[in-house]
Formats: structure tokens, C-alpha cells, sequence
């Protein structure tokens, strides 16, 4: 199987937050084909990781602050404790990557709203 | 709500809530591999709109609670710049050449042909990784009959 690098440039999006559904704009049949695969792809943490070492992103203040991750963590603790959420939702962009699922399971061939659908089924946490 | 400020998105849906509006439910921007700011405040700012601070979650905001605000990235492609070498071969030997708008040339800067062929790599990869595993589902489905 060929992997477009479009789809790896769109599958890196769907994997660093939940409820995204890229804008693609394709001129051409084979760039549709090609944004669909994005669906099928999925990204290991090295990969990713290397991806975001091409061009260094800075996030800048307050993102860089300590204090401002213990008043992200402190916010993301009383979700938990008396709402809904999950202790791997960190609010830190690095960690936002979802777990390495290629090793474990094999990529799920979903359409769009399954997945969207399954991931919001597994954010439900009844307290 | 589009490419506006997170601090807008939360106040306005704050206000919604306030007077028994609907809040927004998804947020579009820019936002790809080679534009990441994205990630700053916007996204963290999506998660938290989904999340009540307190209180017992009720039915009629069952879906504001757990959905968060959905995101729409446009410009994921770079506006078209994230292609190949040979891609970008072919267009000037046809002489397709890219769209030019807004200002905007058609050619790559160097870091969006060096983001490129990062992703050259990763997708011969991720290609190879794909056939072991569906080899591997494969083997699941063969072991389970």
C-alpha cells in the first residue's frame, strides 16, 4: 500500500485533537482519493514526533510557564474529580497525540462519523 | 465561529449559556503542520468549552458537556505548498504551475519543501506498517475461525 504524504500532513491533524474534520480544497479525483486514505493512516508517537522536529514551533508565554501548566492541571483535576474527562486529556500540545495504536490494534477503517462517534463514547465517564 | 480569538469563542458562548442560547459548536481555522499556533489557545480552548466546572451533568446539556467544540482546520496542505518533488516536477514540465491568490506564490519555501519530505518519509512508513498490519488483522481473523 502507497501512502500519500497529503494524507499523512491531514492524518497528523486527526491525531492531535478529538472533533476534527479537515477543510481540503483537491483540484483532482486523485487528491480526493488521496485525503481519504487520511482516515486509514495512524501515526505512531516517533512519527509524530518527528514530523514536529522538521520546524520547531514555539509555543511562547504562557504556554512555556510551569505555573501555567499547574493552573491547566489544577482546571483538568476538578473536571475529573466532579465532571467528566480523562487523566490522559492533558491540556499540554506535546501530549495531546492520541496513544500509539499501531503496535497494539490494527488501523480501523471507519468513516468519519464512526470514528467521531466511538471517540466521543470514549470520552463518557459517568462520576 | 470562525478564525477568531479564543477568548471571543468563550465569551460569546459563555453568553449563550448565560441566556439560554445554543453555544457554538464548532470552531474553523488555520491549521496544519506548517501553521501550528493553532495549538496555543485554540485547542485547549475547544476542550474546555465541552467541560462543566461543576454540577451533576443533566440531559439537555448532555451534548454540550461531553462534545466540546469541534474543530475545522483549513489551509491543512499548506494551501497546496506541501507537495512532492516530482509533483512539483510535473506541474512546470506541463506547465500547470499552482494557484496563485491572495498575494501568494505557488512555489515552496524551504521549509515547507523540507516539511515535505519529512512527510515522504513517514509515509513510506506508515505504508509499510499498514501491510503488517493487515497481515496481522488477517492472522486474527484466520485464529479466531
Amino acid at each position: 500500500m502507497t501512502v500519500c504524504p497529503f494524507a499523512v500532513a491531514i492524518a497528523y491533524l486527526l491525531h492531535k485533537a478529538t472533533h476534527v474534520f479537515p477543510v481540503v480544497g483537491g483540484r483532482k479525483v486523485e487528491h480526493l482519493l488521496a485525503n481519504i486514505d487520511a482516515l486509514n493512516i495512524s501515526l505512531t508517537r516517533k512519527q509524530i514526533a518527528y514530523l514536529e522536529s522538521v520546524n520547531p514551533f514555539d509555543p511562547g508565554f504562557p504556554s512555556t510557564q510551569f505555573v501555567c501548566h499547574v493552573f491547566c492541571c489544577a482546571f483538568h483535576y476538578v473536571n475529573v474529580t466532579f465532571c467528566i474527562g480523562r487523566w490522559d486529556d492533558t491540556y499540554s500540545c506535546d501530549a495531546n497525540c492520541r496513544k500509539d495504536r499501531s503496535v497494539a490494534s490494527p488501523p480501523a477503517h471507519h468513516t468519519v462519523s464512526t470514528i467521531d462517534l466511538s471517540r466521543s463514547m470514549r470520552n463518557i465517564k459517568y462520576k | 465561529m470562525q478564525d477568531s480569538p479564543a477568548w471571543i469563542v468563550s465569551k460569546a458562548n459563555q453568553y449563550a449559556r448565560d441566556h439560554g442560547k445554543t453555544p457554538f459548536s464548532v470552531y474553523q481555522g488555520q491549521w496544519s503542520l506548517m501553521q501550528r499556533s493553532f495549538e496555543r489557545d485554540i485547542i485547549p480552548m475547544a476542550r474546555a468549552e465541552g467541560k462543566k466546572l461543576f454540577g451533576p451533568i443533566r440531559f439537555n446539556n448532555f451534548q454540550t458537556c461531553i462534545a466540546g467544540l469541534a474543530l475545522t482546520p483549513w489551509g491543512v496542505l499548506s494551501e497546496g505548498r506541501l507537495r512532492t518533488d516530482a509533483e512539483d516536477k510535473m506541474r512546470r514540465e506541463t506547465g500547470e504551475l499552482g494557484r496563485t491568490y491572495r498575494g501568494q506564490t505557488w512555489e515552496r519555501s524551504e521549509e515547507e519543501k523540507k516539511m515535505s519530505a519529512a512527510l515522504e518519509v513517514v509515509a513510506e512508513e506508515v505504508g509499510a506498517t499498514s501491510i503488517q498490519a493487515g497481515a496481522y488483522f488477517c492472522q486474527l481473523i484466520l485464529n479466531s475461525e
